[in-house]
């Protein structure tokens, strides 16, 4: 009886401490948003096995993308660090910069020639005018007005790419023609989602989602192994998405009319400029772009958003491991050839 | 006087273990089973779709069979289970409420499943747009 006793115990406690791994392994979804980076809402979902490691990631994760903020920007400076602002403010001289300046602007330089001058990254003269008239538009509605037509081809003059150069041994950068300016708003988010994914896996962690601005990536999948869901936003508000995604280990990045935009005289313009037209691509209302590096599929919907819908299938047919999918203006959508695969309903 | 005291231990040590087998199964059936997030309960009737219904909005209805055999549904909480039935076992009604991911109560009689789902949104990790 005793003995029985002893074994049926002894029995229970092996197969206790079997699963107590298991159960300690289960892991809790956290979520934390923050406003300070990028000048748009950034959300870490991390699944921890408690709230303080969850805090403790978050925490590092944010951390780096703060170092990318300060590194991209070009509207602030920071102290004892050369950032975008100092090489638009240095035009004509070699600035010493980061690695991740030089990996980012090369990034640029490759995305430019990809989508055939539809991101560029020297365009900055006429965005800042753009961006100067949103800032000023959405601060003061009674007086929004457009840039002025006359400024806008003026600036066009000085979006010549090649006035960038990069030196990757010596880490230094130039703009050779003092009225170039840099904008990275069409590849910095992305870059530097992708960067902060690989951080996560070299903090350990197996499991996030980390969304800066519209682009998404996924480190991994879910706990249980099965991909993530990421809803793609209905831009009319209907409904809080259109359809679903599943994705492991790849950026979801969506370019869209309504996620920066101020209104003139009853009429929207939006952030994305055509570096052709110099005003807001009107094909689509948004195109997302799911593929493995987050800072081309940043590069690749700008591009596509830029482009009417049969050229940019067209151009993500030449990029191999990209899918696209349109939203057009009347509620249609238009998939790449193998977007499917993405799908599920 | 050995015996008893002897018994007392061994039944000490039966009582732990069943707490211990108990608390296993509970959290292993926590753990196979997660709260479904906005759920749904999904009822089929011989394999055919009978309905979707929301966990968080209280509801009780009559599903009919074929034979007109019934089960009396109840949304409750959070929770769904068969209140009332005609079937000769009547175990779905003692099966009590489910409420977690996956979970299902099962008539046999009348062909009838009930399955906690996901809802529309729960399904979904991320929204981005
Ligand atoms: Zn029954």
């Amino acid at each position: 009886m005793k003995r029985i006793v002893v074994a049926l115990s002894l029995c229970f406690c092996l197969i206790f401490s079997l699963l107590l791994p298991g159960c300690g392994n289960t892991l809790t979804r956290y979520q934390y948003t923050y406003l300070d980076v990028f000048d748009t809402a950034t959300t870490l979902v991390v699944y921890a096995p408690s709230q303080s490691r969850a805090d403790e990631w978050a925490k590092a994760l944010h951390a780096r993308l703060s170092e990318f903020h300060w590194l991209y920007t070009i509207y602030e400076s920071e102290a004892g660090l050369n950032n975008l602002k100092t090489v638009n403010d240095s035009a004509g001289t070699p600035v010493t910069v980061d690695e991740e300046i030089v990996s980012l602007l090369k990034l640029g330089k490759e995305a430019h020639t990809l989508t055939g001058g539809k991101v560029n990254i020297a365009m900055g003269s006429v965005l800042s005018l753009w961006h100067q008239a949103r800032t000023d538009g959405i601060d003061h509605p009674e007086t929004a007005a457009l840039p002025e037509r006359s400024a806008l081809q003026k600036a066009k003059q000085y979006t010549d790419i090649t006035t960038l150069t990069i030196d990757e041994t010596a880490l230094t950068v130039e703009l050779s023609d003092p009225e170039s300016k840099l904008d990275v708003g069409a590849i910095a988010k992305g870059f530097a989602a992708r960067e902060v994914a690989a951080f996560a896996k070299k903090l350990g962690i197996s499991s996030a989602l980390i969304s800066v601005g519209g682009n998404v990536v996924a480190v991994g999948g879910r706990p249980d192994n099965t991909p993530f869901v990421i809803g793609i936003e209905d831009p009319s508000g209907e409904q809080s998405y259109l359809f679903t995604v599943k994705v492991r280990d790849l950026a979801v990045v969506t370019s869209g009319n309504y996620q920066r935009y101020y209104t003139v005289d009853g009429v929207r313009y939006h952030h994305l400029i055509d570096p052709d037209t110099l005003y807001p691509a009107e094909y689509m209302t948004s195109v997302s772009v799911i593929g493995p590096d987050s800072g081309l599929a940043d590069a690749l919907s700008t591009a596509l958003f830029l482009l009417p819908p049969e050229e940019g299938k067209a151009l993500i047919k030449k990029v191999a491991g990209y899918e696209a999918v349109w939203i057009l203006k009347d509620g249609s959508r238009l998939y790449s050839d193998n977007f499917e695969q993405y799908t599920t309903s | 006087m050995n015996k008893p005291r002897f018994l007392k231990k061994g039944d000490v040590i039966l009582v732990v273990a069943v707490a211990v087998a108990l608390l296993l199964f509970w959290g292993v059936s926590r753990f196979l089973y997660p709260p479904a997030e906005n759920g749904v309960a999904e009822i089929t009737v011989n394999g055919k779709p009978h309905g979707t219904y929301r966990l968080d909005k209280e509801v009780s209805f009559t599903v009919q069979d074929e034979n007109g055999g019934y089960n009396r549904v109840e949304i409750k909480n959070g929770e769904v289970r068969i209140a009332d039935a005609d079937c000769p076992d009547r175990l779905c009604v003692r099966q009590g409420a489910i409420s977690h991911k996956g979970e299902t109560i099962v008539c046999l009689p009348h062909g009838l499943i009930i399955t906690v789902c996901d809802g529309a949104n729960g399904d979904v990790d991320f929204i981005t747009g």
